[in-house]
């Protein structure tokens, strides 16, 4: 008996001595842990941003958008639309509507604030680029080969409207529920005074420019971006463009309006982290409004209040107080500044 | 008796007359081993020293035979890093520009270069591609040498161009702009390391100025550095003789103390090194701690035998009926002999089992060191064990046989004033298992890996590592893992899903916030897709078709000014993709993460795209982590394998599972606590540490084996455990710590002189494995005698030929005679 024991006890340290040898630290994953915790990732390539009365929504790469709460210090949660396909536009309708433009031409609509988003296919094979919304709430896509679409059942169905170019379409603007602008490649200019039922094209920006971005005051007064630091604006309605000065050469991506009590009324957003900012009716000076914090893009921006809410790639969210940027400007809030190496 | 004993008797007598026959001719055996040591002298001419790295990567691994496989394309761990550091400003300044350049030109002329795998910001492949206003994809070179000096105005361009482009600033110019790297991959094959180090130390001593500093790191640099300690390894030879030889004077301080145990010393070496030859194995200077090792181990037999010899000459000098007998000295050594001949051999098959076990691990330096180091040390049964005894029988008998106390003996007495009675047996036994529990919680932090930044392989202060430092400091970072994709069909990789997928893998990896950054073709797809589109982010998309991506990387590959701008991204047949991910150190805990993260990667999406599978992993990272991998495997299958064989052997040679149980516990606390040491300490679980611990458990077991045997003896003479045990500990106890000190002796140097952190790591272990070893033989063999009282020992006594045995029905063991 005594033996039999003496057997098990030699057999119970053979475990001991495989857990010794098996052993090793634990693997430390609380880095990948906090940063699966964090709504924003260094790899996000921020497209948009629109907000309507209660949500703000972020979208960008890989099916992935943020909502939160309206607010100048948003609280971001992250979601994951069941498509990996890139988000490029998003907009918010009068209506509380909330639509996101996907690559694989898809429009996502939400009427909960971003809480649930239904998928609305777009029967078309061109590019689609911009997603706009009307002031009577129909939605507009536009695209490749002049592409104009739009819908006013929710995307259920889309209306081709055709301008008759071969030329893409980068960016649309309704200025009230007649008048609405589109501008594209090779400097094209379309106008609708009929609240989009009829397009014509107004002219050609000098030298085939293509604009980026678009984004129209008045009528008559609106602007354009694109390469090489270029912004454009027009005084007669897309008739005629002038030049405006810039600090920059970096390709400029988005033209808005901004209204604080500053002197500040536009900004324009570019490639390695330009943002700049101009005032007054006509050219009165562009200038850099933050130092730049790492090289990234800045896509897309909205006016919360007084602040400025600026989204780009690397996950770029910048919140700017516009009510001091006027004498020093600042990046109050870095959230990603490292950026995936890669590409040209 | 039973019919076990008598089979155990029947063996025992015919060793017996084994060893009888052979004091019979004593000096045919001696001329037999004679003559096989000129055999193997002859051969030692032809046994080179030198170090093939290749023979430290575990080449059945799957990620070394990936390794070879995309070396030739993608590049492998040849890669060499100079970083150009300003001490104050930015690189950006003409001089510090024209630096960079010169070195960027000695780089690109190192032997061997991949002249289109050159990498630096002045480098003509390192250019400014802009899409211009009419849609042309336009590029010129950053720096331009035959420019002449440039403007206050043009650097500040030059610098904001430069950061604007990701591909030069964070991968080439550090994100504070202090520093530069020049990147070069080496061909192997045509790598010549010796020519390489010396150029670029030249090249660093040219080009040396104040304001700058010039770091140099990779592997060829590493390689380098190691073949400029050669000269060391006969310093350190020297010097280890010198400390050998002073231990055995200050021992003996006798003719035959000095010359026989330092003779079985050098036999034993010329076999070894004969072996080697006959193997058609190099010697390997990372590996020559163990051959040193070995050495030190027959020479330390050699010594106790002897030692023995003056013991019994002395024993008989004062027996009544053998005193002045002419004969004493030939009695004295045959006793030694069947003393010392069983426990011996016992020791070195023990050491034996764990240097052939390295050889279950897949690093074929450590196969070759588990071919020849075995043999090796068996070779010391007949070398040391049996030639030293037979020798002494057929030399004179020596004029002074006295043997003088010294400190080694009060040793023994020391730690039998512990182990005094049962209860300080228990004592130390609670003791014991206190440490080992503590022991295997600090063991649980053991790191598979290095624990450190840079190369195990040289200290943290040297010039290697700080330059490696400087560089992961300033970059995000220097070494690479690859993960290769490959697709079933030529041109797969262009596959819409395919990129995707892709894509979606390097965001995942990219999870882990201590990568610094990624570089695949899913990126330059997006990117040049971009760009195409007027640099509109908006088209930062992986094309729905294949053939538009094509398009894209034909477009890319026409920008260039250089041939095969895509080969750093896809082979030739695009049916291969290498995603390269950027890390700021090789340590254990940063490889696995990188892996783990992979393969989490790989499990959850590794089958959805048809004809896609995705390959882990080369690069620094990948290459280490095969090593890792191949230790952590090793470590599992060798020690436990070299804790059951020595176990069974114990086990057959005392026919008593109490004797194999004893030997296993006191393996156990030994190997424990130097996990433990390894815990606390930081040191990881390595190719370099693995075979070191296999071989000190070996090596370790020997003197609780002696232990064992000598209470054994001593129960045989005394039939009172108590006193059996003080006796043997008293006695062994001299062995023991001169036997440790000698073997460590024949180490430590590598441990002081060498400037290679890869041997005295092990030397550092191997003194640690000794030390415990030494404790768990001293206190705990004795203790667990006392307490468990097993009947191999209680029930031990003597057959007619002086054999002892205990039946394995034992008598039970009369308990007043036993305390």
């Amino acid at each position: 008996m005594k033996a039999k024991l003496f057997r098990c006890k030699s057999l119970a340290a053979l475990p001991l001595l495989i857990s010794l040898t098996g052993c090793e630290a634990r693997l430390d994953l609380e880095g990948v842990e906090k940063t699966l915790a964090e709504a924003v990732r260094r790899t996000d390539q921020w497209q948009a941003i629109a907000a309507n009365d209660q949500t703000l929504v972020v979208v960008g790469q890989a099916g992935i958008l943020l909502t939160a709460e309206r607010s100048t210090n948003p609280q971001w949660r992250r979601q994951q639309l069941p498509t990996a396909a890139p988000l490029v536009d998003v907009v918010s309708c009068g209506d509380g509507w909330l639509a996101i433009l996907a690559a694989d031409r898809t429009v996502w609509l939400s009427r909960d604030n971003g809480a649930e988003w239904q998928p609305h296919g777009v029967d078309t094979q061109e590019s689609l680029l911009t997603i706009t919304c009307a002031p009577d709430n129909s939605l507009w896509l536009g695209g490749s080969f002049s592409t104009l679409l739009n819908s006013t059942d929710g995307g259920q169905q889309w209306q081709q409207n055709a301008i008759g170019e071969d030329a893409q379409i980068t960016a649309i603007q309704f200025l009230d529920s007649d008048i609405a602008y589109a501008v594209g490649e090779f400097g094209l200019v379309a106008r609708s005074d009929d609240g989009g039922s009829n397009w014509r094209v107004v002219n050609y920006m000098p030298d085939e420019f293509y604009p980026q971005s678009l984004w129209f005051r008045t009528p008559d007064q609106g602007w354009v971006t694109g390469l090489t630091g270029t912004v454009l604006r027009t005084d007669d309605g897309g008739q005629s463009w002038v030049t405006e000065e810039t600090p920059t050469s970096m390709p400029l991506y988005q033209v808005g309006g901004i209204s604080t009590a500053s002197t500040n009324d536009r900004y324009v957003l570019g490639d390695n982290s330009t943002l700049l900012l101009g005032r007054g009716q006509q050219d009165s000076g562009w200038r850099f409004s933050m130092v730049s914090p790492s090289p990234m893009f800045l896509a897309d921006a909205i006016q919360i209040d007084n602040t400025l809410l600026v989204v780009g790639g690397g996950g770029a969210i910048y919140d700017l107080d516009l009510n001091t940027q006027a004498a020093a400007s600042q990046v109050t809030n870095v959230v990603a500044d490292v950026v995936a190496e890669g590409g040209l | 008796m039973d019919k076990h004993s008598a089979k155990a008797h029947r063996a025992t007598h015919w060793l017996h007359l084994l060893e009888v026959s052979a004091f019979r001719h004593p000096k045919v055996i001696l001329g037999f081993i004679a003559a096989l040591t000129v055999f193997f002298a002859l051969q030692i001419p032809a046994v080179k020293m030198y170090s093939d790295f290749a023979d430290l990567l575990p080449q059945s691994h799957p990620y070394i035979e990936l390794h070879n496989r995309i070396k030739g394309s993608f590049g492998g761990a040849n890669v060499i890093i100079i970083g150009v550091e300003v001490e104050q400003g930015s690189i950006f300044t003409n001089e510090a520009l024209e630096k960079i350049h010169k070195v960027t030109q000695a780089v690109d002329s190192l032997p061997g270069v991949n002249h289109n795998l050159v990498s630096s910001v002045t480098h003509r492949n390192s250019r400014k591609v802009w899409m211009t206003p009419e849609g042309n994809v336009n590029s010129e070179s950053y720096y331009d040498p035959q420019g002449g000096e440039m403007s206050r105005a043009g650097l500040a361009a030059l610098e904001k161009d430069v950061l604007a482009d990701p591909r030069v600033y964070g991968p080439l110019v550090s994100p504070d702009k202090r520093m530069a790297l020049v990147k070069a991959q080496l061909v192997e094959g045509k790598l010549d390391y010796v020519a390489t180090f010396n150029q670029i130390q030249q090249m660093r001593e040219a080009l040396a100025a104040d304001g700058f500093r010039i770091h140099a790191t990779g592997q060829p640099m590493l390689v380098g550095w190691a073949y400029q300690y050669l000269d060391q390894i006969i310093e350190i030879f020297l010097f280890t003789a010198l400390i050998m030889i002073a231990l055995l004077v200050f021992y003996f301080r006798k003719t035959y103390g000095v010359l026989i145990p330092l003779g079985g010393v050098i036999v034993s070496t010329i076999w070894g090194i004969g072996i080697i030859s006959l193997f058609g194995y190099n010697l390997d200077p990372l590996g020559l701690v163990i051959p040193f090792l070995i050495s030190a181990r027959a020479m330390s037999h050699g010594i106790q035998i002897v030692e023995r010899y003056y013991l019994e000459i002395n024993v008989l000098e004062q027996q009544p009926d053998t005193a002045g007998a002419s004969d004493n000295h030939q009695t004295a050594a045959r006793r030694t002999f069947e003393s010392l001949f069983r426990p011996g051999s016992l020791g070195v098959v023990s050491d034996a089992i764990g240097l052939l076990l390295i050889a279950v691990g897949s690093i074929p330096l450590n196969t070759k060191l588990a071919h020849y180091a075995s043999l090796w040390a068996l070779s010391i049964i007949l070398t040391v064990l049996l030639a030293v005894p037979l020798l002494l029988s057929v030399l004179p008998r020596p004029r002074n046989t006295e043997m003088k106390d010294n400190f080694f003996r009060s040793v023994g007495y020391f730690c039998a004033d512990i182990i005094s009675n049962d209860k300080r047996a228990r004592g130390a036994l609670l003791i014991a298992a206190a440490l080992l529990v503590g022991g295997w919680y600090a063991s649980s932090k053991v790191v598979i890996g290095e624990s450190e930044p840079g190369s195990p392989i040289l200290y943290q202060d040297h010039d290697y590592n700080v330059s490696s430092t400087a560089v992961n400091d300033s970059f995000p970072g220097s070494e690479e893992l690859y993960i290769v994709a490959e697709t079933a069909a030529k041109g797969g990789i262009k596959r819409p899903e395919v990129l995707a997928a892709l894509a979606d893998l390097q965001r995942h990896m990219l999870l882990d916030p201590e990568v610094g950054g990624a570089k695949g073709i899913p990126d330059l797809i997006v990117q040049v897709n971009r760009l195409l589109h007027n640099d509109d982010p908006r088209w930062m998309i992986i094309p729905e078709d294949d053939q538009y991506v094509g398009g894209l990387m034909f477009t890319y590959m026409m920008s260039n000014p250089i041939p095969g701008a895509l080969n750093e991204f896809v082979d030739t047949d695009e049916r291969m993709a290498n995603l390269v991910f950027y890390y700021k150190d090789h340590q254990g805990e940063t490889i696995r993460r990188a892996i783990y993260m992979a393969k989490q990667w790989i499990a959850e999406h590794g089958n959805d795209v048809d004809g896609l599978s995705i390959h882990l992993a080369g690069g620094t990272i990948g290459v280490t982590a095969a090593m890792n991998e191949a230790a952590y495997e090793t470590n599992l299958w060798v020690l436990p394998l070299v804790f059951v064989l020595i176990f069974l052997f114990v086990t057959f040679f005392y026919s008593s599972l109490a004797a194999g149980t004893m030997m296993f516990m006191a393996m156990l606390f030994a190997t424990t606590l130097t996990y433990a040491w390894m815990g606390v300490t930081g040191m990881g679980i390595n190719i370099n540490t693995v075979p070191i611990i296999a071989v000190g458990v070996g090596v370790g077991i020997d003197y609780s084996i002696y232990m064992m045997d000598r209470i054994r003896s001593e129960m045989v003479i005394h039939r009172n455990l108590a006193a059996a045990v003080s006796n043997a500990i008293r006695t062994t106890g001299l062995a023991v710590s001169f036997t440790a000190i000698t073997l460590i002796a024949g180490i430590v140097m590598w441990v002081i002189l060498s400037d290679l952190r890869f041997q005295a790591d092990a030397a550092v272990l191997l003194i640690v494995m000794v030390v415990l070893n030494g404790a768990a033989a001293m206190l705990l063999v004795p203790s667990w005698v006392l307490v468990f009282k097993p009947g191999f020992i209680c029930a031990a006594y003597e057959d007619e030929d002086g054999v002892i045995h205990a039946d394995s029905e034992p008598a039970r063991p009369n308990p007043q005679a036993a305390t």
